[in-house]
């Protein structure tokens, strides 16, 4: 038994619960294209119905630093890894939110054929799913070699958001009924950018806490 | 009878047996005390105390006595306060803890188990004899001082021991020497404690008998140089209750001697308190 | 550099309490020293001013050098070593004497007489120790009579008497209060103006609070020292961090 052992056991849970909010969000994001994808109104209430879990679960993991800052005195690693915490379990619940706005688009689209079959937005949504569930695999590990290698995928997210905005400008200017879909579909697209962009915000956290020293992804 | 009952009864044996001892103890104590000074307050008087001796000393006043006694304790003092003082700073203070050190306190434990016969013995040769000092005053001081001087070494370490050590540390962190630690914390801080020593060995000289008897000498007059004879409180007891003459003197001076040492006493037992109350 | 200590090797007897310590500390610089109890942070304290000295059977091997000076060379008078160099200690000392005795102490030591100037320097002392208002009526009372905060500033403000360069601190809050102790630290910080102070500490967070440097002791070695920010941030060994973070077997 260590020294410490409670504190130990307390950073184990916290550790734990930044995983779990990591896997709920990705599911939210799977959920929220899927329901996009197929226009299933019932998966897209189900994400919204299911953003106040992780609502509750941020809340709990902010608590939960707060409580061991002031009650244990962290130093050094631990230190680094409370506020790491906090800040991903941030960065995890906007991108949370994020997934919802596409899950209201699902519904508001509900009945209505789309201009086009949907083709770099899903590429997208496995980009950024790709890059979240690598990162959580190297947070559980403690582990931050190749991780600019998963940062550069945000490059790509970035390339492809440009030409998802290009393409749907030429079907605004093909038909200006187009423009109410569109306008919809460049939206998603930035929401999935924006949820690359909180990727690797949550990358350079990872990376402070396991070597002290601060990088920059984006 | 049951085990809780058996160990109330042993207890109650037990504190009657002490109550008994404590008892007797003040009884024999007290009976001593009340009977001298029944016997011997009627003759106290100012004219008692204040005027000499007639016939011999059965009549008349014990003042030269008084004098003499006061004299020899200052002289005793005079001698054994610095060696003894010094032997003990230096045993405590500067003396690598070892063989040597350890040697000097024994010879000193030893030193107090000594009869004072014997240093009344030695007294009358050595000083006497040998140094040809005779019956004074001076021999009988020089005598008294080394009866004295295992109390005093004693009484001074353990108070210089007592001081405690972070005051030395702290003297000596302020850039100090050793020398200027010592007089400046130790003792002063020491000195309630030595002084009780020394207040001790006041009681202790005022009622030696046999170390002065062979040394101080026993003319009855005041002494007026260092190398007279002269006869102390308790030597003025003995010499009377010897010859068998004018007891009402020696009930008399018996009890101004117990009353000395009495005040003696408690002023050591305040000195003490004054120190652990710091 | 106010103080250099090179390849210092320290016995007591047979048993070597600090091996090859090397460290320097600058000129009005607060100096932390951390380490579980028995690394030998105090014995290194302790060869600052040379107190360990007084320990029979003590020695040392390298050099301990003060603006530039090696203090263990045969010509230094140690007397004088210990003026510049004060030392407060864990359990506070005041002498059995009245305030401004205590305080007066030093300066009559090293020969000051004169009425005044030891009236001046007793009020200086207290000024700079942030005790002078709170005894400023009871100056000719007893030292013992403090609270324990005010007796270990009444200690500091004995050092500050005799004007050194270089404070020393052993554990100096250890015996007191949270009150007494935040009160100190931040007279601690505000002595760094004028003097150079080196603060063997158990206290982490104090360590943190008060020292711009961080030196940590394990079993008479010198583990790791640097920025205070740096140590308790990210320190280099893992031995460091292990003992900050309190994972010490």
């Amino acid at each position: 038994m260590t020294t410490r052992q409670k504190f130990e056991e307390e950073l184990e849970e916290l550790q734990e619960a930044v995983f779990r909010l990591g896997i709920l969000m990705e599911g939210q994001l799977e959920n929220a294209l899927r329901s996009l994808l197929k226009q299933d109104a019932d998966m897209a209430s189900a994400v919204l119905q299911k953003d106040d879990e992780l609502d509750q679960l941020t809340e709990d993991i902010e608590n939960k630093c707060i409580h061991l800052v002031a009650t244990q005195q962290p130093l050094a690693t631990d230190l680094r890894m409370i506020f790491a915490a906090n800040h991903m379990a941030i960065d995890l619940e906007r991108m949370g939110d994020y997934s919802c706005k596409i899950a209201k688009v699902a519904l508001v689209l509900q009945g209505e054929v789309y201009m086009k079959k949907l083709v770099d937005i899903p590429r997208m949504g496995e980009i950024a799913l790709m890059m979240i569930d690598k990162t959580l695999n190297l947070y559980m590990k403690k582990d931050v070699t190749n991780l600019s290698d998963i940062a550069a995928a945000d490059d790509e997210l970035d390339a492809l958001h440009h030409q998802i905005l290009r393409e749907l400008f030429t079907y605004i200017a093909e038909d200006q009924r187009n423009i109410k879909q569109a306008i919809h579909f460049m939206f998603i697209s930035q929401h999935i950018e924006r949820i690359g962009d909180h990727a690797t915000n949550i990358m350079e956290w990872l990376h402070y806490y396991v070597t002290g020293e601060r990088v920059t992804f984006n | 009878m049951s085990n809780a009952k058996k160990m109330r009864r042993n207890q109650r044996i037990g504190f009657a047996f002490l109550y008994a001892a404590a008892t007797l103890t003040i009884v024999v104590i007290l009976t001593i005390v009340l009977y001298i000074f029944i016997k011997g307050a009627p003759y106290i008087s100012w004219e008692f105390l204040t005027s000499a001796p007639e016939g011999n000393g059965t009549e008349g006043g014990i003042f030269p006595m008084i004098v003499n006694t006061v004299l020899l304790v200052g002289l005793t003092l005079l001698f054994v306060t610095p060696v003894g003082i010094g032997a003990a700073i230096y045993m405590t203070e500067y003396a690598k803890q070892g063989f040597w050190v350890k040697l000097i306190r024994q010879a000193t434990e030893n030193l107090s188990a000594i009869p004072s016969i014997i240093f009344g013995l030695f007294g009358f040769i050595f000083f006497g004899k040998v140094l040809g000092l005779g019956w004074s005053l001076l021999n009988g001081a020089l005598t008294a001082a080394i009866v004295v001087l295992p109390l005093i070494v004693r009484t001074a370490e353990e108070a210089i021991l007592s001081v405690p050590q972070i005051y030395r540390e702290g003297s000596l962190a302020l850039g100090a020497s050793r020398w200027q630690t010592i007089r400046k914390v130790v003792l002063p801080a020491a000195t309630p404690g030595i002084l009780s020593g020394v207040v001790l060995s006041i009681g202790r000289v005022v009622g030696e008998t046999a170390a002065l008897l062979f040394t101080l000498g026993s003319a009855d007059r005041m002494a007026t140089s260092v190398m007279d004879s002269a006869r102390s409180l308790s030597l003025h007891v003995y010499i009377l209750a010897h010859d068998g003459i004018g007891f009402d003197q020696v009930y008399a001076t018996s009890t101004v001697l117990i009353v000395v040492v009495l005040i003696l006493n408690l002023s050591a037992v305040f000195l003490t308190r004054k120190r652990r109350g710091q | 550099m106010k103080i250099e200590v090179k390849e210092l090797d320290m016995y007591y007897g047979d048993f070597q309490a600090l091996q090859k310590i090397n460290l320097q500390v600058e000129s009005n610089s607060i100096m932390a020293f951390i380490g579980p109890s028995g690394c030998g942070k105090s014995t290194f304290l302790k060869t600052l001013n040379r107190m360990n000295d007084l320990i029979p059977g003590s020695r040392i091997n390298g050099e301990v050098r003060i603006d530039g000076e090696n203090i263990y060379e045969g010509d230094v008078d140690v007397i004088d070593l210990r003026r510049r160099v004060g030392m407060v200690f864990q359990k506070p000392n005041p002498f059995p004497m009245t305030v401004f005795d205590n305080i007066a102490y030093g300066p009559r030591i090293h020969g000051e007489r004169k009425k005044e100037a030891l009236e001046q320097i007793v009020i200086e002392s207290l000024e700079q120790a942030a005790l002078f208002e709170e005894v400023k009526d009871r100056l000719h009372k007893s030292a013992l009579s403090l609270s324990g905060g005010q007796q270990q500033r009444l200690c500091i403000a004995r050092v500050l008497a005799v004007k050194p360069e270089i404070v020393l601190m052993d554990e100096p809050t250890s015996a007191l209060d949270p009150i007494s102790t935040g009160r100190i630290e931040e007279l601690i910080t505000e002595l760094k103006e004028r003097y150079t102070i080196v603060i063997v500490t158990h206290n982490m967070q104090q360590a943190g609070r008060v020292s711009d440097r961080t030196a940590f002791f394990l079993m008479g070695d010198l583990i790791e020292e640097g920025d205070t920010d740096t140590i308790f941030h990210t320190p280099k060994n893992p031995k460091t961090e292990d003992y900050i973070t309190g994972r010490f077997g």
